[in-house]
């Protein structure tokens, strides 16, 4: 095949390139052209990101997290450092690391409890060997007061060790609280992702950039929305469940703090489930008995 | 710096310089759809993780010979998908079938390790958007496109197995992955989504 190729056959066979879908000859030949021709690769990028879309149409599974483990293990030994510029790495974590040995990939490998460092005492160099009492006798020193000084100092101490482990142990086990209603969270969520019963994609409307899918579960919905942007105080966003004939009927009203993304888990209206289309318009304050037909900013049909 | 704000091909550049966090977040954005690819194509799950584990390493070592001239996480997907075909040719007979087992996935995450919600949620978005993208595909060219993507087949191979003629193959890949590409586009997946 080789230089035979020409402009309009490589256009004819850029899909199935992209595919990885052509007898190894005739890849080869494209592979050439390319390699020369450089017209095409802007529209073979294009479908290599159309092709590469496929692996998201792969079944989900769950994965196993020690995965992550040992890659990351195999990672950080291997001198995988971290990001120095990067203010996602905690002052606490900062300090690990400083403390860390660099041959060893910037200290990750210090103790540590739920991502925290433990931080323990230096080891002591051991005391003087005193010397040889001389024949003269020497004068006498009350070390009464000393053991007692000692004493007061080392129980202070204990106090202080343990009212720092205390706040320590108090702040690990209310993080630890707070990772548990996370989680819970996350697991009640799940089931909008895992097995919902209906999920309609949203749309925005005329020049609108926002998107969003509506998750059905049994009679509640959860509701992903992103582009939406903040409302004053005097707006507020209504969520509407739009039947086939008849009146929509209002689902919730909400607002948005942010235009990236935001999150509505609702209780759905148990007398408007045979809706047809879902949409989201802006009413004021309080929100409406009816959708303000022009200002709905998201809406989408039922597959 | 916010890592998780760095598009595929930003985290790439740092691997490159062996930049371990960025190398996590990476992992943390694609890991799934990475693993639910291998699991399709290899069709067991010892064999998937250790692919997964294998593509990712990968990409650790070879992350400066992404040359930026096209989307990371297509590139990231490529050399999953090569790992799991260049698996299966090394087989003779494989299972046909895969056990999902969903109802059993929230113990397999652990502390610190599960995604965030805007991660399931971005994800769960796009698979939502190419599956419906697909659907929308004529069969006749969908069977064609997972037989090429995901069993590594060729057009000859398909016209085998499938009892058509070559020039059916070729004319019905073309026309779907253009349809596919089309699709896509019309659902708002730009360049950085994929």
């Amino acid at each position: 095949m080789g230089t035979e190729l020409t402009y309009a056959m490589v256009v004819e066979l850029l899909p199935a390139y992209a595919l990885g879908a052509l007898e190894s000859e005739e890849m080869e030949a494209v592979d050439a052209y390319l390699e020369e021709q450089h017209t095409l690769l802007a529209r073979l990028e294009r479908l290599d990101i159309a092709t590469a879309q496929l692996a998201q149409a792969a079944p989900a599974a769950p994965m196993s997290p020690q995965i992550k483990t040992r890659l990351m293990t195999q990672v950080r030994a291997e001198g995988g450092s971290t990001t120095s510029a990067s203010p996602v790495v905690s002052p606490i974590a900062s300090s690990a690391v400083s403390s860390g040995n660099p041959l060893l990939g910037g200290g990750r490998q210090g103790r540590t409890i739920l991502g925290q460092p433990v931080h323990t005492r230096p080891i002591q160099p051991p005391l003087p060997v005193q010397p040889p009492l001389s024949i003269q006798r020497p004068r006498r020193f009350d070390f009464g007061w000393l053991a007692a000084a000692a004493l007061a100092a080392m129980a202070l101490f204990i106090v202080w060790i343990d009212i720092g482990t205390q706040t320590q142990l108090r702040q690990l086990q209310n993080e630890l609280v707070n990772r548990d209603t996370q989680l819970a969270e996350l697991r009640q969520q799940q089931i909008f992702f895992t097995n919902p019963s209906q999920i309609v994609t949203l749309v925005g409307t005329g020049e609108s950039n926002a998107r969003g899918l509506f998750y059905q579960y049994n009679e509640e919905a959860f509701l992903v929305l992103h582009g939406l942007e903040p409302l004053p105080a005097t707006q507020t966003y209504q969520l509407w469940l739009i039947p086939t004939e008849g009146t929509p009927a209002s689902a919730a009203i909400f607002a948005v703090q942010s235009a990236d993304e935001s999150h509505q888990q609702v209780k759905l209206p148990a007398n408007a489930l045979t809706y047809n289309a879902v949409g989201i318009s802006i009413e004021p304050s309080g929100g409406s008995l009816t959708p303000t037909m022009e200002k709905i900013v998201l809406l989408g049909e039922k597959a | 710096m916010n890592l998780t704000k760095l598009s595929d091909e930003q985290l790439l550049q740092l691997i490159a310089r062996r930049n371990a966090d960025a190398f996590e977040t990476l992992y943390d954005r694609h890991a799934q759809v990475v693993h639910n690819l291998i699991l399709r194509i290899v069709g067991e799950r010892r064999a998937t993780e250790e692919l997964v584990q294998e593509a990712f390493w990968q990409v650790w070592q070879k992350a400066g010979d992404f040359r930026g001239d096209g989307a990371g996480a297509a590139w990231l997907y490529r050399v999953a998908r090569n790992r799991g075909l260049d698996r299966l040719r090394q087989r003779t007979a494989r299972p046909k079938t895969v056990a999902l087992e969903l109802e059993d996935s929230p113990r397999l995450f652990a502390y610190g390790q599960l995604p965030s919600v805007e991660t399931t949620v971005e994800r769960s978005w796009q698979q939502q958007q190419v599956r419906e993208s697909l659907a929308s595909i004529p069969d006749d060219q969908r069977v064609i496109l997972e037989l090429a993507y995901f069993e590594g087949m060729t057009q000859s191979e398909i016209a085998e197995h499938l009892s058509l003629p070559i020039g059916t193959i070729k004319s019905r890949i073309r026309l779907g992955v253009e349809k596919l590409e089309r699709l896509l586009v019309a659902t708002g997946l730009r360049r950085g989504d994929v």
